[in-house]
């Protein structure tokens, strides 16, 4: 029985991704600036207030600045928001980010 | 919003991302394809919506906020590559079944059998287009692979396209890429589905249905291209039921929406890629998400005057949550779709009524209060939760100013910031008076268009396909 | 490795029919992001000098599913997995995609259900990566609750797999089936419960162990460094034998009912043989042997004897009276403490529990916190001659983990 075969191709792509190092962490939160960035989704302005509060309870010395002085990372104007970040977090001098929300 | 986390991190500064349980893994991958593997993420239990204030509460304070502490401060480990097969290997040898079983077994396939993508196969592909197979298209999120010609070809055999298709998928797969589209969008839980409208000859080249049955399966182009498009964004784009992509009930491929270009020459409508300013006569295909919608049965009316009111009424009802597209996130990009069949256009044309004048009218008329407007988007939704009415926003510049024109809650808004939003075609049976309303995800899929290159010596190539 | 490799091309040609291919899911780990463990192990390994045997690892198709073909496709995966770092060194059951869907069917529950990640190296641990690894440990459809429910056992945070997995100890999951399932699957909890010849204490027991290793990338030499480690890594399974045991059973000290199948997990340190009875096994708990009880805190486990667990209900005393009994005589002096290893070598550095120094400054210090912290198991052949076993424990925080077995239809 003759049964024909076939070579069959691998239908993807090839990844082109980089791995990009990851900013280098803090060694404390202890006296650091935090920021907050919001998809503007998900309960983030009730879950950013707690998460504060908690932080300043552990590190009373830390710093925060709002989602509101960065705008929605997801709206239409998300491109130019992202763009600008390096400016923006160098400007209110934040450390550390903590950015929300994915679910 | 993990996008965010990687220019954070681009920008030398530690991130760390909120991330409900379910969405853990889909981010995982997602941070991926961002070239960051190792983007720490902390896991908030559960998903927040369906969490009271005090449940939310413990869990960010039991488990969150350790995990956020984490992140900032410890080091996660080094990530490592992955190394998989060279884009133009052979991964199996076998018959129709095995093949079959093979690639349905590691995801690569929809579940319907496909044809088995041998170098000859996609070679004949390859013919039908002047450039190279090794061409690249673009890269795409989630999973940050190559889109090349060849893998064009490759998921275009396996889709039961016809080789001369060819031309048609590479220029899907250039508008897939184009950034103001928004691919990456195409896993999200509401799972719309993308809808592909083609103009120009190559609709009767190709033999597109353009009329009765024109969203229907059973005609090879629109239906293989329509497959095509759900194949390629498994395989290149990389969503995954279950990983990457978590719509919640999803919806399946559709089939290609060919327009029904004798009648749109006979009242002298322009066709729809003339809205991305393309002209009467080229070949084009246009990509849009859409929601959902309705087939819009018996318009009655003998003037556009009173058929029109029933096709507000249909933009209204098919629209619901997808107004935060108008106002809240990405104002003013819900672009529904409307299709009119050849007679309801033709007796519009007759009365005098160009497309945009439809447009116009609808834009006008297609309006609901502003108390409603507000519930769908805040109330029943919370997509919207600034505390802002729409007309305080309006004043703020934050939304379109036709919703700011007073504070009544009764006030009639529009559905669209713009006239030229409202989407309108021309297909379907030419003698009933049916039309068709696709509600749209907004810029999570925005209507985008891609002229359609033929290779040198088409139509001898055509003539000698099968 | 990194980038382009040539993938061999299954089938040179030659006419093979259908059924000498092995379709197989691979058992290997995967993590959230899409990077397989094993290119992290591969680096290990190498490190550590053992590609020399394991001529495979992270040589793999990386797919979910792979063929092999030939007459011989069952020994070639077993020597492919072999190579590949994917077994414990004996055959596997090669895991084909029928024997999966037979072992997720009596699973009851859907294949790509996530249960966790798995220490260290955080493979995904999915419905079926389970059911890959259990019909590669011999399993039949049967124990899959009973897989299942270890699996999600290992995943809790008290269970601290990661340390398990890292520690130089020999530490090894200990399973414990009480209910009357241990009978409908004939696990044994009579002569010979702690040994080889009953399908379900074997392969039940290895299966948790494939898990650990392939999806947790817990690999001697290479991740995992315990100094010797023990047989008890092959497979630490028995039942608890409802007629022999004269008191309370398990499930129902556990807050279960006579009615419930619950399986229970401690970490286990090596099974030490004790011929005799309560003082007997007190005076091997009080020794060195209970040096990380002392250490961590902890649950320990003994096994009496049915003969002596009869002697003593004769007697009219309890599990309670046991437990207690074991605490209070299973003491050793505080010179005898204080020579010991840890001790000896760690004192500055190491804040021994309270109850430790408790002990120390009576002079009596006992080899877990409290009577609570002695998990009784009666189970065993019924001579004269009683082999009773006390099990140790390492590691914290304190784990006793009982895991209802879902009744599903099979």
């Amino acid at each position: 029985m003759s049964e024909d075969t076939y070579a069959a191709l691998w239908p993807r792509g090839e990844k082109t991704v980089e791995i990009a190092p990851l900013a280098p962490r803090l060694d404390t939160l202890e006296g650091k600036t935090v920021a907050f960035l919001w998809d503007y989704l998900f309960r983030g302005d009730e879950i950013f207030p707690i998460l504060e509060a908690e932080l300043s309870a552990a590190y009373p010395d830390m710093k925060f600045v709002g989602h509101t002085t960065f705008g929605s990372t997801h709206g239409h104007e998300e491109g130019r928001i992202l763009a600008d970040l390096p400016t923006t977090l160098a400007e209110n001098k934040v450390d550390a980010v903590i950015s929300g929300m994915g679910c | 919003m993990l996008r965010a986390s990687a220019a954070v991190e681009a920008a030398g500064i530690p991130s760390s991302s909120l991330v409900c349980d379910g969405f853990l893994g889909q981010g995982a991958t997602t941070a991926v394809g961002l070239g960051l593997p190792n983007l720490p993420m902390a896991a908030v239990p559960g998903h927040v919506d369906t969490q009271t204030d005090n449940e939310l509460r413990d869990n960010l304070t039991s488990v969150t906020l350790r995990a956020v502490i984490e992140n900032l401060t410890a080091a996660p480990p080094a990530a490592v590559m992955i190394p998989e097969p060279g884009p133009q290997d052979v991964v199996m040898d076998g018959s129709f079944e095995e093949i079959n079983r093979f690639f349905y077994e590691n995801g690569w396939s929809d579940g319907l059998p496909i044809v088995p993508p041998s170098r000859e196969k996609v070679e004949r592909f390859l013919a039908f287009t002047d450039l190279p197979a090794e061409h690249e298209i673009g890269k795409m999120a989630p999973d940050n692979r190559q889109a090349t010609v060849w893998n064009v070809a490759v998921n275009g055999v396996m889709a039961g396209c016809r080789p001369q298709y060819m031309p048609v998928l590479v220029a899907l797969a250039e508008a897939m890429c184009d950034p103001g589209y928004g691919v990456e969008h195409s896993g999200n839980t509401p799972g719309a589905e993308t809808l592909i409208t083609i103009n120009g000859p190559i609709i009767k080249e190709l033999e597109f249905n353009y009329e009765q049955g024109a969203l229907r399966d059973g005609f090879q182009a629109n239906t293989a291209i329509g497959r095509w498009w759900r194949l390629y964004l498994r395989n290149v784009a990389g969503f995954l039921p279950h990983q990457t992509d978590k719509g919640t009930f999803g919806n399946t491929w559709r089939v290609v929406l060919a327009e029904n270009e004798d009648v749109l020459a006979k009242i002298g409508w322009p066709p729809h890629a003339a809205d991305f300013g393309h002209g009467r006569g080229d070949n084009v295909v246009t990509i849009s998400r859409f929601t959902g919608g309705d087939v819009i049965a018996s318009v009655f009316g003998q003037k556009p005057e009173d058929m029109l009111p029933y096709l507000a009424d249909a933009l209204i009802s098919q629209t619901g949550w997808q107004l935060i597209f108008t106002v809240g996130m990405a104002d003013g990009s819900y672009n529904p779709l409307l299709v009119l069949s050849p007679i309801l256009a033709e007796t519009m044309a007759k009365a005098g009524w160009s497309k945009d004048d439809v447009r116009q009218w609808l834009f006008e008329n297609a309006r609901i209060p502003a108390r409603k407007f507000e519930q769908y988007i805040v109330e029943y939704t919370n997509f919207y939760s600034g505390g802002r009415s729409m007309f305080e926003l309006a004043q703020l510049g934050k939304a379109n100013e036709l919703y700011g024109t007073s504070q009544d809650p009764d006030r009639l808004v529009p559905l669209v910031c713009n006239p030229m939003d409202i989407q309108i075609a021309v297909s379907g049976d030419p003698g009933r008076t049916n039309a068709q309303v696709f509600s749209h995800n907004g810029i999570l899929g925005f209507p985008t268009a891609r002229a359609i290159r033929l290779p040198n010596d088409w139509q001898n190539k055509l003539a000698g396909a099968e | 490795m990194i980038g382009k490799t040539s993938w061999p091309v299954l089938n040179e040609r030659c006419r093979v029919s259908e059924a000498d291919s092995l379709w197989v899911l691979l058992p290997t780990g995967q993590r959230a992001s899409g990077e397989w463990i094993d290119d992290t192990l591969r680096a290990r390994a190498e490190e550590q000098g053992l590609l020399d045997r394991l001529t495979q690892v992270a040589a793999f198709p990386r797919q979910r599913v792979e063929v092999v073909r030939g007459p011989n496709a069952g020994a070639e995966v077993n020597e492919t997995f072999y190579r590949r770092g994917w077994t414990d060194g004996l055959p596997i059951v090669p895991p084909t995609t029928n024997r999966v869907d037979g072992m997720l069917r009596a699973g009851g529950q859907p294949r790509h259900q996530v249960l966790g990640e798995a220490e260290p190296l955080k493979g995904v641990v999915t419905v079926e990566k389970v059911a890959v690894n259990a019909v590669m440990a011999g399993c039949e459809d049967a124990h899959m609750p009973v897989v299942l429910a270890a699996a999600a056992a290992l995943l809790e945070p008290e269970f601290n797999l990661r340390g398990v997995q890292t520690t130089d100890e020999n530490v090894t999951p200990l399973l414990v089936l009480s209910g009357r399932l241990a009978k409908t699957l004939q696990m044994n909890s009579r002569f010979g419960a702690l040994g080889p010849g009953w399908r379900a204490n074997a392969a039940i027991g290895r299966a948790v162990r494939l898990i650990m290793h392939n999806l947790g990338g817990g690999w001697p030499a290479a991740v995992a460094f315990a100094g010797l480690g023990q047989p008890g890594r092959y497979s630490l399974c028995l039942a608890e034998d409802d007629e022999f045991n004269p008191w309370e059973s398990l499930r129902e000290e556990l807050g279960f009912t006579v009615d419930d199948d619950v399986l229970v997990v401690q970490r286990a340190e090596s099974v030490v043989n004790v011929t005799g009875g309560l003082d007997d096994l007190a005076s091997v708990m009080a020794s060195a042997t209970s040096a990380f009880s002392r250490m961590h805190g902890g649950q320990v486990a003994v096994i009496i004897a049915p003969y002596v667990a009869k002697m003593l209900a004769d007697e009219g005393k309890s599990k309670a009276y046991v437990k207690a009994y074991l605490h209070e005589h299973g003491q050793c002096g505080a010179a005898e403490f204080e020579k010991s290893w840890l001790p000896a070598r760690l004192a500055s550095q190491t804040k021994w529990p309270r109850w430790v120094r408790d002990g120390v400054a009576r002079d009596s210090v006992p080899a877990v916190e409290s009577p609570d912290h002695i998990t009784v198991i009666v189970a065993g052949g019924d001579i004269p001659i009683p082999q009773c076993a006390y099990l140790p424990t390492w590691g914290f925080p304190p784990c006793r983990i009982a895991k209802k077995i879902r009744k599903t239809s099979v």
